[in-house]
């Protein structure tokens, strides 16, 4: 396996599109529910828990585009095979590949239950996620330009849905933030893992940055993206926390659902059926973006073609989203996403960091002793 | 590879069309407002529901169907409503929920658990209150009323609410307060008066237990204790001895009281817990105001026009106080004092039942500042 | 027939019988093949042409009087230089003389020369100019394009008075060749995009062509999907006005519409119009088009999912008169707004088919009192009345007819989405098509530039029509040669109050 990706020039993109990449990949369905995890933990002080998974996850960022750029055009699969051998190297890299079809897997039938919490709750699980597994065949067959721009364009297409929070910021109560920093430490330390589903998906940066034409530019675009994301999630929590009050926001399973709920207008009466069905345009990117990353690590990883790949892992999900349709089996499956994600999105980058200095380190050596030789 | 792009997606239209319940609009009763209210006879039959119903039907031009029926959750009556029916129940656009009185002081909560677990119910629908029976009011009314008694109350309770007369009354804002420590809700009482139904007071509760009703002045005030105002007229009484010697025209006919109408152009207040231990508030109120309408002919200068503000000022402070009395009275927070508290507390969380205790020997100070922008054409 | 071995080899000298025979045999006895024999100066002349495809007077008049009049004997070289007419060609294969007798031209024979000598002579029956039917502006030129590729070419030439104008040459169909002519500015034009239309143009390998537009269907990136990624016009103004933003054109013979590459899912909703009207009222006008095709191809699935599902979100007031116009009808809304469509989409169809004044009483009947009647007879709801009758006007507001036509067809399966998965379908569907829009190419470029990929300074010319200085560039994601269109130095000077 070649460590740095070939790939033809034409399938680059610029450095301005992985904003809206790792912005579209971060949020999606976890952003629904996030004010109540958070609160859970942490309660009104969860605002500061957000803060601090968000400079957290600066820190990460930063630490993996060091690790990218220590190589010349190479993607985790490559950099894994690089420093642990080809054997460890595909074994994690197939880790990663498990955890993006699980990841892929929770957004899907989380989405399906919200559909059928909200609109259709005799719809069976099939259909929608018959429907959006099509789709996302359709447009990763037509490779990673156009999943760029399915993320690209779906962003600006659900944007609008954020003015219907209005009518909750208007009637927001300061009172329910005061006093500020009650919860202790340990519980806004807590708050902040509980985010970690939310705010995953910037891991997506190990794979794409052999695509990325300007890659000088790759930092500061990775790390406006977390930001909006952050600042995203973050408004939304305290939109929520400043509206609902204690005993509502525990007791909702998607508050933010809820508070989109609120506006009227004249000629729409209620718009969370709209809101709902909207969030599919918010969803797709998501799958999109997963299902890209399986074939194409497949691909890295075993030599198996994409086509396969996209197939096979849609008939497998599809089979998977028949059978979980129990509500706690979903959350199970969440939490299993968020709990290896925890490991392999924000702490494993850390732990490659001394691996590749020792890398490096012996690489010059050894160039050295060639000089010398020389 | 185009036809396997399609295939799939023609053998799922095929058979995604049963797949999901439709409700053709043609085939829904329709509900637009539901009177709950407290039937004993026996343990099944807890509740008697009316239902106000639309239903669509060539042969009869009226649309509105009253329905009344029985059982031991809203859910069940709403069911048993639907046996003698052809329509199909839903209860996704209703406006108006109104409960009876012997009802909400067993309280609300249990009904309301149900609305707002159900992702498909309406929660923007207004809560209402009333003396006689829900049952009474909605037949009644839709008898009298030229509209939809639905559609009519929903129109009154907008209206007022809009105007500012009247505090937010929202299934998911009376769910909020309730369930808020340290502040209680609030809900119109629509009563009928000459067969109309009308509003006549605001009900106050105690959690979701309905404890007491004020007036519609009342409410304006404790409105104003909760948001800003813009636009809102108010009718205020003064004592007229401060203004005799100013009494144009008939100044021998001695009268006691001069009533002011004003429009509030802004009206805003600040809530302040000055003293954490002795439970001390402090209340300012500012308002700016036109004068629109005086009962006697006043002559208006510069200094009695200060006078003016002045006694307004005073009485308002006196209907507050004596709002407050009557709040802690019947220990029910409707004004959100609590919170306030609530939020000084670091340790533990303040509960329902501390503040009960506390409530009631709070005090407050209330500084009221008016100042009458315009006064109309004359002086 | 065409490319078989004898037909290629040089079949001259030959005996003027002989030659006469081969024609004749070869064209199947056809009594419109002229072949006259002239005997001048003992040496035998042979004129032969076929009859109504050539100016006869001009044969008569030019050709064959100045060949009986002289009085020495002729040669090829003689001819040429002493008849009076232009373009004249030596004329050896058999393949050539056939050819040519097909395009109208006159071969004149002498026997015992090597070569035939032919002139073009043509007679080609042609309309008028007159207004465009399909596409008209209110502003700006209005003549359209004529079946004449020669008229369409002068009209052009015209128009576009430069050097840089380029019109190749190029030869479609194998059994009925057809002429194509390449336009395009070459100064402005992409030189990738001239080559890689030069190449679908030479390896096209296919007997006859009927139209442009089957041409066009040819040419096109994918030919499946349901948007038209070529754009065609039958207006020179429009043409012209592609063409010198640095885009390319083709032109068929015989036909009245031309084809412009590359275009976006964007230039379908312009018109030139857009320019001669002020910007505010340019844009004003585009975006009101965009809103038609989003309201033609959303508005009846919307209505079909409400009314199906949704009975929440309409407000209370409207719910009344649905309710009450859709209790008198027997069918479930998704087959009552099929009827519908069906029966505007019956009218639209036998307007367009019947002569103009027929069309329009048509018209009148079909919407007044079908709609009334249906209405009336409990088959349809008047609101879905509106509804369709709105969609279906709003269709009719893309300037580009195939546009309009793909607007009405893409709301069928939107319908059926709708009908099925209430307005989860309707996002499905718009997804979906969202996704089709970004995998389509034309000309190799991407159908949804500038959106995708992104070019802040496309934006602009797509949504809007903003006031001149702030477009002083072409449509850059073509990447034209020249950018810069319109120099703006002066055109903004920051200047003071009272300066």
């Amino acid at each position: 396996m070649e460590i740095n990706v070939k790939k033809k020039p034409d399938l680059e993109f610029q450095a301005f599109y992985v904003f809206f990449l790792i912005a579209s990949i971060q949020i999606g369905v976890g952003i629904l529910g996030v004010p109540r995890i958070v609160y859970l933990e942490a309660e009104h002080d969860g605002w500061i828990s957000i803060l601090l998974s968000y400079f957290y996850i600066v820190l990460v960022v930063w630490t993996m585009i060091y690790i990218l750029r220590q190589y010349k055009n190479a993607d985790i699969l490559g950099i894994q095979v690089d420093l642990f051998g080809k054997w460890i190297g595909k074994i994690l890299g197939t880790i990663y590949l498990i955890y993006f079809t699980i990841g892929l897997l929770s957004i899907l039938i989380t989405y399906i239950e919200v559909v059928k919490v909200y609109i259709f709750p005799d719809m069976d699980n099939y259909i929608l996620g018959g429907l959006l597994l099509i789709l996302a065949i359709y447009t990763v067959l037509g490779g990673i330009r156009i999943v760029v721009g399915v993320c690209f364009i779906f962003f600006f297409l659900t944007q609008w849905v954020h003015l219907l929070l209005i009518q909750p910021i208007l009637n927001f109560d300061i009172l329910h933030f005061q006093p500020v920093l009650k919860a202790s430490f340990n519980e806004i330390v807590s708050g902040a893992k509980s985010t970690s589903y939310t705010m995953m998906g910037f891991e997506l940066l190990f794979f794409i940055y052999p695509f990325i034409q300007n890659k000088q530019k790759t930092n500061k675009a990775t790390q406006t993206a977390i930001g909006f994301s952050a600042a995203k999630t973050l408004v939304l929590t305290v939109v929520a926390i400043g509206y609902f009050n204690a005993s509502q926001l525990t007791r909702r399973e998607w508050p933010v659902l809820d508070l989109y709920k609120l506006q009227t207008f004249s000629f729409v009466e209620r718009f969370d059926y709209v809101v709902v069905a909207e969030w599919m345009m918010v969803v797709i990117p998501n799958i999109v973006i997963f299902m890209w990353v399986i074939t194409y690590g497949a691909k890295r990883l075993f030599q198996i073609s994409q086509k396969t790949t996209l197939y096979i892992v849609a008939i497998i999900l599809f089979i998977c989203i028949i059978l979980i349709s129990d509500h706690f089996f979903i959350h199970k499956i969440i939490d299993l996403s968020s709990a290896i994600g925890l490991w392999i999105v924000y702490v494993y980058p850390f732990l490659l960091l001394p691996w590749v200095w020792i890398k490096n380190r012996s690489r010059k050596r050894k160039g050295n002793e060639k000089h010398a030789k020389a | 590879m185009q036809k396997l792009k399609i295939f799939p997606l023609l053998a799922l239209f095929t058979f995604l069309a049963a797949c999901v319940q439709t409700q053709e609009l043609e085939t829904l009763g329709i509900i637009n407002a539901r009177g709950v209210d407290l039937y004993e006879e026996s343990s099944d039959e807890l509740l008697e529901t009316t239902l106000i119903v639309f239903q669509f039907d060539i042969q009869h031009s009226a649309m509105t169907n009253t329905i009344i029926e029985r059982g031991k959750t809203i859910k069940g009556a709403r069911k048993r409503a639907g046996y003698h029916m052809s329509y199909n129940l839903v209860p996704g656009q209703i406006s108006v929920e109104m409960f009876g009185r012997e009802l909400a002081e067993r309280g609300l909560s249990s009904y309301l658990n149900g609305l707002v677990r159900d992702a498909r119910d309406n929660e923007t629908a207004y809560f209402a209150i009333t003396d006689s029976t829900a049952k009474e009011v909605l037949t009644a009314g839709q008898e009298n009323v030229a509209i939809n008694i639905g559609q009519y109350l929903q129109n009154l309770i907008e209206k007022e609410m809009n105007d500012g007369r009247l505090p937010e009354t929202s299934i998911t804002h009376f769910d909020h307060m309730h369930t808020e420590i340290g502040i209680d809700p609030v809900l119109p009482i629509i009563d009928l008066v000459n067969n109309k139904p009308t509003l006549t007071g605001l009900a106050v509760f105690q959690e979701d237990k309905y404890v007491d009703r004020i007036s519609m002045k009342d409410a304006l005030l404790v409105n104003l204790m909760k948001k800003t105002l813009k636009d809102t007229r108010i009718e205020i009484t003064l004592p007229a001895k401060p203004f005799a010697p100013y009494i144009q025209f008939d100044p021998k006919v001695d009268v006691e009281e001069i009533s002011l109408m004003l429009t509030i152009l802004k009206g805003k207040s600040k809530i302040s817990l000055t003293d954490k231990e002795n439970l001390q508030y402090e209340t300012d109120i500012n308002l700016r105001m036109n004068l629109n309408e005086i009962s006697r002919s006043i002559k208006i200068n510069e200094k009695n026009f200060k006078l003016l503000e002045k006694e307004i000022e005073k009485s308002l402070k006196k209907d507050y106080e004596t709002l407050l009395n009557k709040l802690q009275e019947i220990n029910s927070d409707v004004i959100g004092y609590g919170k306030y508290y609530a939020a000084t507390l670091r340790e533990k969380d303040l509960t329902n039942e501390e503040w009960r205790e506390k409530f009631p020997e709070i005090s407050v100070k209330y500084n009221v500042k008016v100042k009458i922008v315009n006064h109309g054409t004359i002086m | 027939m065409r490319g078989s071995g004898s037909n290629d080899k040089n079949i001259f000298p030959m005996k003027i019988e002989e030659l006469e025979k081969l024609l004749k045999n070869r064209f199947e006895n056809n009594p419109d093949l002229s072949f006259t024999v002239y005997d001048h100066e003992n040496k035998k002349i042979a004129v032969f042409f076929i009859s109504y495809i050539v100016e006869t007077q001009w044969v008569h008049e030019s050709l064959v009087k100045t060949l009986l009049e002289g009085n020495e004997p002729w040669t090829n070289k003689a001819i040429l230089n002493n008849i009076p007419l232009a373009e004249a060609e030596k004329k050896k294969k058999l393949q050539e003389l056939l050819d040519g007798l097909l395009i109208g031209k006159v071969f004149v024979y002498i026997e015992g020369e090597d070569a035939a000598l032919s002139y073009l002579l043509l007679k080609k029956e042609k309309r008028s100019l007159v207004q465009a039917e399909t596409e008209s502006l209110v502003l700006g030129p209005k003549v359209g394009f004529t079946e004449s590729l020669i008229t369409n070419l002068n009209m052009i030439r015209w128009n576009i008075r430069s050097e840089n104008l380029v019109m190749e040459k190029y030869t479609v169909g194998k059994q009925e060749p057809r002429e194509v002519r390449l336009v395009y500015i070459k100064s402005v034009a992409n030189t990738s995009d001239i080559n890689t239309m030069r190449q679908r143009l030479t390896e096209l390998d296919i007997d006859n062509v009927d139209d442009s537009s089957v041409l066009m269907q040819y040419l096109e990136d994918s030919s499946r999907s349901i948007f038209p990624q070529f754009l065609s016009t039958e207006l020179p103004d429009r043409f012209c006005y592609s063409i010198s933003r640095g885009r390319i054109g083709v032109l068929v013979e015989n036909s009245p519409t031309s084809i412009i590459a590359p275009s976006t899912f964007f230039s379908f909703f312009e018109s030139t119009e857009d320019l001669y009207m002020r910007w505010n009222v340019g844009s004003f006008l585009r975006i009101l088009r965009y809103l038609s095709f989003l309201l033609s191809t959303l508005l009846t699935p919307i209505y079909v999912s409400v009314v199906t599902f949704h009975y929440e979100i309409i407000p209370t007031s409207l719910l009344v008169n649905l309710g009450q116009s859709r209790a008198a009808v027997p069918f479930p809304p998704i087959l009552e707004v099929l009827i519908l469509e069906l029966l505007i989409e019956l009218l639209r169809e036998s307007g367009a088919r019947l002569p103009t004044k027929v069309g329009q009483t048509i018209g009148i009947v079909g919407g007044v009192v079908i709609g009334t009647a249906a209405v009336e007879a409990g088959i349809t709801s008047n609101v879905l009345l509106i509804v369709v009758a709105l969609s279906a006007l709003a269709s009719f507001t893309a300037p580009n007819y195939l546009m309009g036509t793909t607007a009405r067809l893409i709301r069928f399966p939107m319908i059926f989405l709708a009908g099925t998965l209430g307005i989860v379908g309707i996002v499905y569907g718009m997804s979906f098509l969202v996704v089709h829009l970004l995998k389509l190419t034309s000309l190799g470029r991407p159908y949804l530039a500038p959106i995708y990929p992104f070019r802040w300074e496309d934006l602009n010319k797509v949504i809007f029509r903003l006031p001149n200085d702030f477009q002083n560039k072409r449509f850059i994601s073509y990447r034209p040669k020249k950018a810069i269109r319109y120099s703006k130095k002066d055109a903004r000077k920051k200047r003071d109050i009272d300066e």
